[in-house]
């Protein structure tokens, strides 16, 4: 039937609003006087579902009266164990481990013993094609006595003994860096001849 | 409806009323033990006011504790550490739903259904939850329940319709 009431209206009707003349449909027409039943129906059961003393079974209780929300307590222990390290290292830092007795201190002092200007020193040996290996191996030795005290400079480089420098026919008139011209912190020491 | 007597003592208060507060506070917590808890301040503070009161003042007790009740609820929903602590409503369950002092008429409503609506009406709001309660369970009435919360007549209708339109949803999905 057309000009039926809207589920809303009954409600309204059923809570005591609406207006006179939808009060009359709802007399009038069967099929809108049926939803109206049902409507009153429903919401009784409903209400008497509710009113029903609390069964044991009808609400399962846990043996704990609350329900433990076990992310947010995690995450509160957890940020409460990271505040108190925090704490503990920040008001103690005797406490806090030496690297040079660990491991980690070892690598430091590869680290340390490591010349800083390693790859520099590899550029200079392979990097220029076109000027002699003197002349490299010159660069090398000025670029590894600026890290280095000058006795550590009697090792072998790339393979080739000091001994053999001179079957490679390097000049005495190459000018040969010392340690006193690369690192002027160790002047003092009398220069290689 | 309403009681304007002053029962003659504190016992014959808690007599007539705690089973009906004690029932408000479970259907506005959705817990037992949170609503005992509860009705247990409320009766406190009854305690209190009957102390207070002068013999012969006459007292609208119904009422008053209602009020008092739902709002020793709300403000027990409003807690920072209840929040953080209940994990949801208690779940509701089937298996040992009781029914043999029910009516014909009520052993219609299926087991699942008396769950499924039990799960509806935790999932409504907080003031939706009150009014439906106060109206259709209480039995007070639309400008009754309006002047118990501190809201008009046509929000607690609203509230009404929303609440059964929801809760009756449920029953639609028989």
């Amino acid at each position: 039937m057309s000009g039926c009431l809207r589920d809303r209206t009954l409600f309204l009707l059923y809570y005591g609003g609406g207006i006179s003349s939808q009060r009359t449909h709802l007399t009038k027409c069967e099929a809108c006087a049926a939803r109206y039943r049902q409507l009153e129906h429903d919401l009784e059961a409903i209400s008497q579902v509710l009113r029903e003393k609390p069964h044991r079974a009808t609400i399962a209780h846990r043996s704990h009266p609350f329900t433990i929300r076990w992310l947010p307590i995690g995450a509160a222990l957890a940020l409460a164990l990271v505040l108190v390290w925090v704490s503990v290292r920040m008001w103690n830092p005797s406490t806090q481990p030496s690297l040079r007795g660990t491991n980690n201190g070892e690598a430091w002092n590869l680290m340390d013993e490591f010349p800083s200007n390693f790859f520099l020193l590899n550029e200079a040996i392979i990097g220029e094609p076109g000027a002699g290996s003197a002349r490299s191996y010159n660069l090398a030795a000025a670029i590894l006595e600026a890290d280095r005290p000058c006795e550590w400079y009697d090792l072998p480089a790339m393979g080739v003994t000091e001994s053999s420098i001179e079957d490679l026919g390097i000049s005495e008139t190459i000018p040969f860096v010392t340690c006193m011209e690369v690192n002027p912190a160790i002047r003092t020491v009398k220069p290689k001849v | 409806m309403t009681h304007r007597i002053k029962p003659v003592s504190y016992e014959a208060l808690y007599a007539a009323h705690h089973g009906e507060v004690l029932r408000l506070c479970r259907l506005l917590l959705a817990n037992h033990h949170d609503a005992e808890e509860i009705a247990q301040e409320v009766f406190l503070k009854v305690y209190q006011q009957f102390q207070n009161m002068n013999q012969t003042e006459l007292m609208m007790w119904r009422p008053w504790l209602i009020r008092v009740s739902v709002n020793a609820c709300r403000d027990r929903r409003r807690s920072g550490w209840w929040k953080l602590w209940r994990g949801g409503n208690e779940e509701y369950q089937e298996a040992n739903h009781p029914n043999s002092s029910r009516t014909p008429e009520e052993v219609v409503l299926s087991r699942e259904t008396q769950g499924r609506i039990w799960r509806a009406f935790e999932k409504l709001s907080a003031r939706q939850r009150e009014v439906f309660v106060l109206h259709h369970v209480d039995g007070w009435s639309t400008d009754e329940v309006a002047e118990m919360l501190g809201i008009t007549t046509g929000s607690v209708k609203r509230y009404l319709f929303r609440a059964a339109r929801h809760l009756r949803r449920i029953l639609g999905d028989r």
